[in-house]
């Protein structure tokens, strides 16, 4: 694509049918203490299961 | 649901909710900013272009994507996380302590008992069911003024439960730390949180030593002295607040001294508050946040916690619309015992959930909380950050509208200007142009 460079793919939609594990660390633990943001905490899960990981597809060239 | 922004010369869009994000030129930008992609009028030729692209985008699921139907059970998560306030005291006067200097407006300074923290061990490993990672954070008032209890929770944890993969924290004024509290800490502590608010005339004003006096000068060694002899994580967590509406300068502050990890937040206080932020700074303060983005545009030397917004890799869906976890899988346990949804809510009679001691949990309570994940407040239905922010910090929805549920627009915008940073931040290395 000539306009567009996409950066990641629908890595949340990828992730429906794995997460939800519960083994993430909770977000006001990690830090703040105040105010909440989730997308900053890692997933746990191991690549091999994880579908936030795994079902990735290579970026639009 | 799309997202589209400009900073800094560069087109953003953000699909809500498939998750992806892409870069766009200028031309792109305008098709989907003009709403041209689905009324085509007057279409330059570039546009035109742009606008198959962006068309072939939504026909690959990667753009106005639909929503997807996810049952998140929340109300039956188990607990595993606890808040420790291992002391209801504190050896620092800050004037924007929601602890309200240590004993949360109960008027009863108290250290928690080593029999109590091992009641919450105990409750915790009741209610954890299989999970694995079980975390503990040490906090208070100050919890090293209640070491001993620390270490006794440290040592009863990991007898009780050895199968289980205990995550201490403590987070500290580091007014009690010498070389024997540090090389504990660096020993046991998966991470520190350590607090200063910046400059030393920022963090004076606000965080008082006892009877009185600055603190920055007492406790910047000893955090230097943290972080040169640790592996483990840490960060220097700061707030500011109507005083510091400049606070950027303080980030970089903390940066110079040598600080990787830095996380600063806004403080969180009733209106009217002489030091509460509201809704006229809001422009100030997001420009603060590009100043500090474009900081971190050439200076990849630290880390600031609301950037590290990991695009590919960060959590599944279901993690991000359960948001904080406060009352359902995270819980603050006072030196008393008592259980409350989180360290902020501590010392609000209402919200007192059970305790530790009898093994109460009031499901009643809990379900306020597990109601309101990032699907079930209204303004955030409607918010593209919903997958990014989790839905923010129901204690500050109380402090500041009385309602849990009612989300803090200050909270709200800052949110999302942090987050639309955090992705320029990740396009820096696209290289569309
Ligand atoms: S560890 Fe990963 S898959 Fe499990 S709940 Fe957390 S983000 Fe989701
Ligand atoms: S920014 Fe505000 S409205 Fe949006 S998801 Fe977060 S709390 Fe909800
Ligand atoms: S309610 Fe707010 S302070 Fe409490 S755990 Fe959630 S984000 Fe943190």
């Amino acid at each position: 694509m000539k306009h567009i460079k996409t950066l990641n793919r629908a890595v949340l939609k990828d992730s429906v049918p794995h997460g939800g594990c519960g083994e993430c660390q909770t977000s006001c633990q990690s830090a703040c203490k105040t105010s909440c943001t989730v997308a900053n905490q890692k997933c746990e899960r191991p690549p091999k299961v994880s579908g936030t990981l795994r079902q990735i597809k290579q970026p639009v060239a | 649901m799309v997202h589209s922004y400009a900073l800094f010369g560069r087109y953003i869009a953000i699909d809500v909710h498939s998750g992806a994000v892409h870069e766009l030129d200028r031309a792109a930008f305008d098709v989907l900013q003009k709403g041209l992609l689905f009324e085509p009028l007057n279409l330059t030729p570039e546009q035109a272009e742009a606008r198959e692209e962006l068309l072939a985008l939504k026909e690959d699921g990667l753009l106005f994507t639909e929503p997807e139907a996810v049952t998140v059970n929340y109300a039956d998560l188990p607990l595993k996380a606890l808040c420790l306030h291992v002391s209801h005291d504190c050896n620092l006067r800050c004037a924007y302590c929601f602890a309200k200097t240590g004993d949360f407006g109960t008027g009863r300074r108290l250290t928690m008992p080593p029999e109590v923290a091992e009641r919450a061990i105990d409750y915790l490993l009741a209610r954890c069911g299989g999970r694995r990672n079980l975390e503990i954070d040490f906090f208070g008032g100050e919890p090293l003024m209640a070491l001993d209890t620390v270490k006794h929770t440290v040592t009863y944890a990991r007898r009780a439960a050895p199968d289980k993969n205990f995550r201490f924290t403590l987070t500290t004024n580091g007014v009690l730390l010498d070389d024997g509290v540090t090389e504990y800490l660096n020993r046991e502590m998966s991470n520190v949180v350590l607090s200063l608010d910046g400059r030393r005339q920022v963090n004076d004003a606000a965080r008082r030593l006892v009877p009185d006096g600055g603190s920055y000068d007492e406790i910047l060694p000893k955090y230097r002295h943290v972080i040169a002899t640790r592996t483990g994580d840490y960060y220097v967590r700061g707030t500011y607040t109507k005083r510091n509406t400049d606070f950027a300068e303080d980030i970089a502050h903390l940066a110079s001294l040598g600080f990787r990890n830095i996380s600063l937040e806004p403080a969180v206080l009733p209106p009217g508050h002489p030091l509460a932020l509201t809704e006229e700074d809001v422009p100030a303060l997001c420009r603060q946040y590009e100043l500090l983005c474009e900081r971190m545009a050439e200076d990849g030397s630290f880390a600031f916690f609301h950037f590290n917004v990991d695009l590919a890799q960060g959590p599944c869906v279901y993690k991000r619309l359960r948001g904080c976890g406060a009352g359902v899988e995270y819980a603050a346990v006072t030196p008393e015992g008592d259980v409350y949804p989180c360290h902020q809510f501590v010392g609000r009679e209402e919200y007192r959930m059970g305790s530790v001691l009898d093994g109460s949990f009031d499901k009643d309570i809990s379900s306020w909380f597990s109601d309101i994940g990032a699907e079930g407040r209204e303004d955030c239905r409607t918010c593209w950050a919903r997958f990014y922010c989790g839905g923010g910090c129901a204690a500050s929805n109380l402090t500041v509208n009385g309602d849990i549920a009612l989300c803090d627009r200050l909270g709200c915008a800052l949110e999302k200007k942090r987050l639309e940073c955090a992705i320029y931040l990740k396009t820096l290395k696209s290289g569309i142009y």
